[in-house]
C-alpha cells in the first residue's frame, strides 16, 4: 500500500517537476531566478551562501510572558527541520514569525536574506504556512476553495484548472473535488489545507503539527507527501509532537523548550550530544552474553556495557570505522554474534533527556 | 479616468476572490450541512411586495401629487435610510471577525491579496446587498419623485446623501470588525455609534440647550451630523439644506478615513499579526 502511495506520489512531483506547474508559477514570478518550484537538480541556482531561513537572537514577550528568548538558527535551502518541544515551549510563536504574522519584540528574522518584518509582503510570496488550528470556508466545495485561494495568489484564471487538479492528485483529493468543504473528514480538511499551502508554489513550508490529530493512514500520507516535498528541494520547517514521524525524514531539529532552543542540528549530531554517543545493540546465545560483556571491557572507546532486555548494549564514543573493533573483539572472544547494530535514533529518548518539561 | 483605467479597476474588482465572496456568497442557497436556505431570499421578497402594495396604494389618493411627495420623503428617510442604518452595519462588522472567529483570516492575510484589496473587498462586498435593495426600490422613489414634483437636484442630494450615509455605515461596520476580535463586539461598537448619531445627537443637543446659554441656533450643528436631520434637510423643500450639504462632505471624509487605517493597520501595524 505504501509502495503504491509512493509510487503514485513520485508520479505527480514528477509532472510538478517537469514543468507542468511551472507554466502557472510562471505567472507567479517576477524572474526566472525567482522561481519557486526547485528541484534539486535546480538547487545550484540558490545563493549557497545565503540561509534560506535565519533567525537572529529572535525574542518575543506577551506582556509578562516571554515565548522565545533570543532564538538564533539558520537553515540551508532543501533542509528539513523538525522543531520540538513541549506545549508552551515557543515552537508556534517562532513559526508565527516567520510567516510574518508575529513581530518579534527584538532580533531579526530572515526568509531568503529578506527581513520579515521589513518587507512581509515579498517573504509571504515565498512561504507557504499551515497551521495547527485552521479553518476553511465551509460553504465552499473543495475546488472552489483551491480556485479562491489561487485567486488570492493571483494565478492567472486560465492556468487554474490545471494545477487545482494537480494539487488534488498530490493530496489524494481528486475525488472530492465536487465535495462540500463541510463535508470532509478531518483527514482530508488537513490534506486540503495543505494543498492550499502549495498552491503558490513557495520555496519555504513552514508546517506547525500538520498530522495532528490524523489517524494512523493519514499520517503516513501526509509524511510520504511531505517526503517528496523535500525531494522537490523545499526548505521545511516541521513541529510536531509525535517525535518518530520527524525522524523519519528531518535532516536536522531543535529542541526548544521555555523559548529557548537547547539544542539543534542534524538528528545524528544532537544524538551525540545528547547521550553522549552513539548505543550498539548487539544479540547472542544466553550462555555466551556474559562472556561478551567481559569481552568488551577493554575495547577502546566502549564507555559502558549492560544487559537490557536480553540485548547487550555498549555504549560507545567510537567513529563508524572504529566500530569494528567491537565485532572484532567479541568474534576473537567465541561470543556466537546473531546481530550487531547501532540503536536507531531515538528521539524521544533524546527529547526526555535534554528537556525538563518545563513551558513558559 | 481613461477607459483603460476604468477596465483596469473593472478586472481588479472581478478578479478580487475577497469581493466575490463577500458579495455573492451570502446568496449562495446552501448552509453548513447542505440544507436550503431560503429564508432570507423569502423574506426578501414579501418585504419588496409589501413596500410596493402600499406605495402604489398610497399613490392613489384624492390629493395625488401630495400624496406621492408623502411617499416619496417617507421612502427615501423611513425605508431606505432605516434598511441601511440596521442591515449595512450587521453585514460590514461581521466581515473581518467572521474570518478570525473560523481561523481563516490568517491565510488571507498571508496571499498574495494587498491589505487594500482585501479591505476593499470586505467593504464594496458588504454594500453590495442594500445597494441592491435600493435599486429594487427605486422604481417607487423616480415616480413618487415625478409625481410628487421633486425637483432634480433635491432629488440628486437625497440620493447621493443615502449612498454616503450607506458608504459610512460600511467603512465604519469594516473598521470595527478590523479593531475587534469578537463578530458580537464590532457589531455592538458600530451600532452603538449610529445609536449616537441618530438619538445620542438629539440628546446632545437637548442637553446643551438646556444647561448652556446658546441659542438652539448656535448648537445646530450638532444635528448636522445627525443621519436623518441631514436626510431631512436635503428632502425639505422650504430650506436650506445646510445639514445635508455638512454630511455631503463629512461622510465621505470618515468614510475614507476609516478605511484608510484598517488598510495601512493591516500592512504595517502590529494589531492584525498579534491576532
Amino acid at each position: 500500500m505504501q509502495q503504491f502511495l509512493m509510487s503514485h506520489i513520485r508520479k505527480i512531483v514528477a509532472m510538478f517537476a517537469t514543468g507542468h506547474l511551472l507554466s502557472a508559477a510562471g505567472a507567479l514570478v517576477q524572474d526566472e531566478s525567482d522561481s519557486i518550484l526547485r528541484t534539486p537538480a535546480f538547487q545550484s541556482g540558490y545563493n549557497v551562501a545565503m540561509p534560506m531561513i535565519e533567525l537572529r537572537n529572535v525574542r518575543k514577550e506577551y506582556k509578562d510572558l516571554v515565548a522565545v528568548k533570543g532564538l538564533d538558527l539558520s537553515l540551508e535551502p532543501g533542509e528539513i527541520f523538525g522543531f520540538i518541544g513541549p506545549n508552551g515551549a515557543g515552537k508556534t510563536t517562532t513559526i508565527k514569525i516567520l510567516a510574518t504574522l508575529l513581530e518579534p519584540t527584538s532580533g531579526n528574522a530572515f526568509i531568503d536574506g529578506i527581513d520579515v518584518t521589513q518587507n512581509p509582503e515579498a517573504v509571504r510570496a515565498l512561504i507557504g504556512y499551515m497551521p495547527d488550528a485552521f479553518g476553511v470556508y465551509d460553504d465552499f466545495k473543495v475546488w472552489e476553495y483551491l480556485d479562491f485561494f489561487c485567486a488570492a495568489y493571483k494565478i492567472p484564471r486560465s492556468d487554474r484548472p490545471g494545477l487545482i487538479d494537480m494539487a488534488l492528485e498530490l493530496t489524494t483529493l481528486q475525488e472530492k473535488k465536487d465535495a462540500y468543504v463541510d463535508a470532509l473528514s478531518r483527514g482530508m480538511k488537513q490534506r486540503l489545507c495543505l494543498a492550499k499551502t502549495l498552491v503558490h508554489d513557495p520555496k519555504v513550508l513552514l508546517l506547525d503539527e500538520p498530522a495532528s490529530g490524523l489517524d494512523p493512514r493519514a499520517r503516513i500520507e501526509i509524511k510520504e507527501l511531505l517526503k517528496e516535498l523535500r525531494s522537490m528541494g523545499k526548505t521545511i520547517i516541521i513541529s510536531s509532537h509525535i517525535l518518530p514521524e520527524l525522524a523519519d525524514f528531518c535532516t536536522s531539529i531543535g529542541i526548544i523548550e521555555r523559548g529557548e532552543l537547547i539544542v539543534a542540528g542534524p538528528i545524528e549530531a544532537i544524538m551525540q550530544q545528547a547521550l553522549g554517543g552513539r548505543v550498539l545493540e548487539i544479540h547472542a546465545p544466553e550462555s555466551d552474553r556474559e562472556k561478551a560483556q567481559l569481552s568488551l571491557q577493554g575495547v577502546p572507546y566502549v564507555r559502558a556495557v549492560k544487559l537490557v532486555n536480553e540485548v547487550i548494549r555498549v555504549d560507545y564514543d567510537g567513529t563508524l570505522d572504529d566500530q569494528s573493533e567491537v565485532l572484532l573483539a567479541l568474534i576473537h572472544a567465541g561470543v556466537r554474534v546473531q546481530s550487531f547494530a547501532e540503536q536507531d535514533t531515538d528521539l524521544e529518548d533524546i527529547f526526555l533527556r535534554v528537556t525538563k518539561g518545563l513551558v513558559a | 479616468m481613461s477607459a483603460f483605467s476604468t477596465a483596469t479597476l473593472l478586472q481588479g474588482w472581478r478578479d478580487n476572490p475577497v469581493l466575490a465572496r463577500e458579495a455573492f456568497g451570502r446568496w449562495r442557497l446552501r448552509t453548513n450541512g447542505g440544507k436550503a436556505n431560503y429564508i432570507p431570499a423569502l423574506v426578501l421578497l414579501v418585504l419588496a411586495g409589501l413596500t410596493y402594495f402600499f406605495a402604489i396604494n398610497s399613490l392613489f389618493s384624492q390629493d395625488m401629487r401630495r400624496s406621492a411627495s408623502d411617499l416619496y420623503n417617507g421612502m427615501r428617510s423611513g425605508v431606505e435610510l432605516t434598511l441601511i442604518l440596521l442591515v449595512l452595519p450587521s453585514l460590514a462588522s461581521a466581515t473581518i471577525t467572521r474570518e478570525r472567529e473560523q481561523q481563516t483570516w490568517n491565510a488571507l492575510l498571508l496571499s498574495r491579496l494587498t491589505s487594500r484589496e482585501i479591505v476593499m473587498g470586505k467593504f464594496v462586498g458588504s454594500l453590495i446587498p442594500v445597494m441592491l435593495l435600493l435599486i429594487a426600490l427605486a422604481p417607487i422613489d423616480i415616480v413618487s419623485a415625478i409625481i410628487g414634483r421633486i425637483s432634480l437636484w433635491r432629488f440628486a442630494l437625497s440620493s447621493v446623501l443615502l449612498i454616503e450615509i450607506a458608504i459610512f455605515c460600511a467603512a465604519s461596520g469594516v473598521f470595527f470588525s478590523w479593531a475587534r476580535r469578537r463578530t458580537s463586539q464590532a457589531s455592538a461598537n458600530v451600532y452603538g455609534l449610529l445609536g449616537f448619531l441618530t438619538v445620542g445627537t438629539w440628546i446632545l443637543y437637548g442637553l446643551a440647550q438646556a444647561s448652556l446659554p446658546y441659542s438652539s441656533s448656535d448648537i445646530a450643528f450638532l444635528l448636522w451630523i445627525n443621519p436623518y436631520t441631514a436626510l431631512y434637510s436635503a428632502l425639505d423643500k422650504d430650506a436650506f439644506p445646510s445639514a445635508g450639504l455638512f454630511a455631503l462632505a463629512l461622510y465621505p471624509l470618515v468614510s475614507a478615513g476609516l478605511l484608510a487605517v484598517v488598510i495601512a493597520r493591516l500592512r504595517y501595524g502590529s494589531k492584525e499579526l498579534e491576532q
